[in-house]
């Protein structure tokens, strides 16, 4: 027989629910959403968003460097989920521009040369903004082997990246009817030239029998696509890009054959106005 | 109180989700990890993972997934602390650490400084319960254990949170 004091320390009791259940309640109640919280979590969204595409167009390039032929489409906010992992670019979401940043369309383009050597040219491109008073940058034109230096034009303007500003256009070199058109935009308040795949951006325009290449802009989508046509193999290379900032990030790039007529719709640049003049 | 937002739809309705939810998500938050700065990163973090999946496919119960997210990152976020007191220099004596003065107000809660002395699979499943009043089923499946594993934490986290709140009124 055994009596309670053998029986060691009673059991302690547990917690009524109805008591935690208060006591809960009241360690918390006074807790809310501080101020900005839902701004912040936006703020997030946005960064996350940024990352996802930069990781998007990272791997497309190092596809397309590695693969040659591989074709990835990278959809703005539709970022497959297996690029996750990859490393970030410094990609930033395209800027809006206010109306007073805009580089004033058919305003005063000047180009003017500061030096020039055997097989480079050095140029200043002068531009009239609205909101910044005139602006300069330096560029320098490579001519192709077999070409004497060229004299840059200009070709136009246009709001390639639909942003509100205008991109302004220039003809770098010009080679077996072919022409090479390099971009100047405004990026937080400064002109700038367009960087495609780390060197300044050169767009091929016009050909010869041999193939044609041609650019169109759309501005609701904020894409630039180059074609590349090749008459030898009926093959067309579209390549897709992105602004970002300074530069024209590569989204996706696509090998066809056409195995029917030459698609005549296609062989002209489709940007706004352009050509504007002396192209 | 679900929302169903299938597609793009889904997405314009986010704010109603963070309007009717936050603050709720938000006191769970700091129940589970007993810190109100810790407590609203992990909230702020499951809201841009749910708008995240929103973005890519109808999700049939925001609420569950965002209820889902903040217990795994919490727990994630003790996980990180343990380490990081376990790597910590010792503080000099009468120096408060800095996680104690980020919690100053909460720990003047005795029932929050008695929820931090439960192991945390306890926490989670009496909070659950009797907080968030979810059935134990429920609770099992967001826990990722059994119904039977729910009833053994509360069973368990209960007898320890008498004898710690053997005092408070």
């Amino acid at each position: 027989m055994t009596t309670p004091a053998d029986q060691g320390p009673s059991r302690p009791a547990s917690i009524s629910p109805d008591r935690l259940t208060r006591l809960l309640n009241g360690a918390v109640q006074a807790v809310t959403a501080p101020p900005g919280a839902y701004d912040r979590i936006q703020q997030g969204v946005r960064r996350r968003r940024s990352v996802r595409r930069a990781s998007a167009a990272l791997l497309a390039v190092a596809a397309l460097a590695g693969g040659g032929a591989a074709t990835l489409v990278a959809a703005a906010g539709s970022a497959p989920a297996q690029l996750g992992a990859a490393a970030a670019l410094p990609y930033t979401e395209p800027v809006p521009a206010t109306p007073t940043a805009d580089v004033s369309p058919g305003g005063p383009v000047v180009i003017r040369r500061v030096g020039n050597a055997m097989m480079t040219s050095r140029f200043v491109l002068m531009v009239r903004t609205v909101s910044s008073g005139t602006q300069s940058v330096p560029f320098t034109v490579k001519p192709k082997p077999g070409t004497s230096p060229a004299v840059p034009v200009v070709v136009g303007s246009a709001d390639a990246a639909g942003d509100g500003a205008a991109e302004i256009f220039v003809q770098v070199d010009e080679s077996g009817g072919k022409q090479f058109w390099t971009i100047f935009r405004l990026v937080s308040g400064q002109l700038t030239q367009v960087q495609m795949s780390g060197r300044p951006v050169e767009l091929a325009v016009g050909g010869t029998v041999l193939g044609h290449s041609w650019f169109s802009c759309d501005s609701a989508s904020g894409e630039l696509v180059t074609y590349g046509y090749r008459t030898g193999g009926m093959s067309l290379v579209t390549g897709t890009y992105r602004w970002a900032g300074a530069s024209l990030v590569l989204v996706s790039k696509q090998h066809t054959t056409l195995r029917g007529p030459w698609p005549a719709e296609y062989t002209g640049v489709s940007c706004g106005g352009l050509p504007q003049s002396a192209a | 109180m679900m929302i169903e937002l299938p597609g793009r739809q889904g997405l314009d309705d986010f704010t109603a989700l963070y309007v009717r939810h936050y603050d709720q998500l938000l006191r769970l938050a700091v129940l589970l990890v007993g810190d109100m700065a810790a407590a609203e990163d992990v909230v702020q973090e499951a809201f841009i993972r749910v708008h995240h999946a929103l973005d890519r496919r109808p999700v049939a119960s925001p609420l569950a997934y965002l209820r889902q997210t903040v217990v795994n990152l919490a727990r994630s976020e003790l996980r990180r602390r343990l380490v990081r007191l376990r790597h910590a220099p010792r503080p000099m004596p009468d120096a408060a650490s800095a996680e104690e003065g980020a919690c100053v107000a909460l720990s003047r809660q005795e029932v929050v400084r008695a929820l931090r002395r439960i192991p945390a699979r306890q926490r989670e499943a009496v909070v659950l319960r009797y907080w968030a009043d979810l059935p134990e089923a429920e609770i099992a499946g967001l826990m990722g254990v059994t119904v039977g594993a729910v009833k053994g934490y509360i069973s368990r986290g209960m007898a320890k949170l008498g004898l710690l709140l053997e005092d408070v009124a």
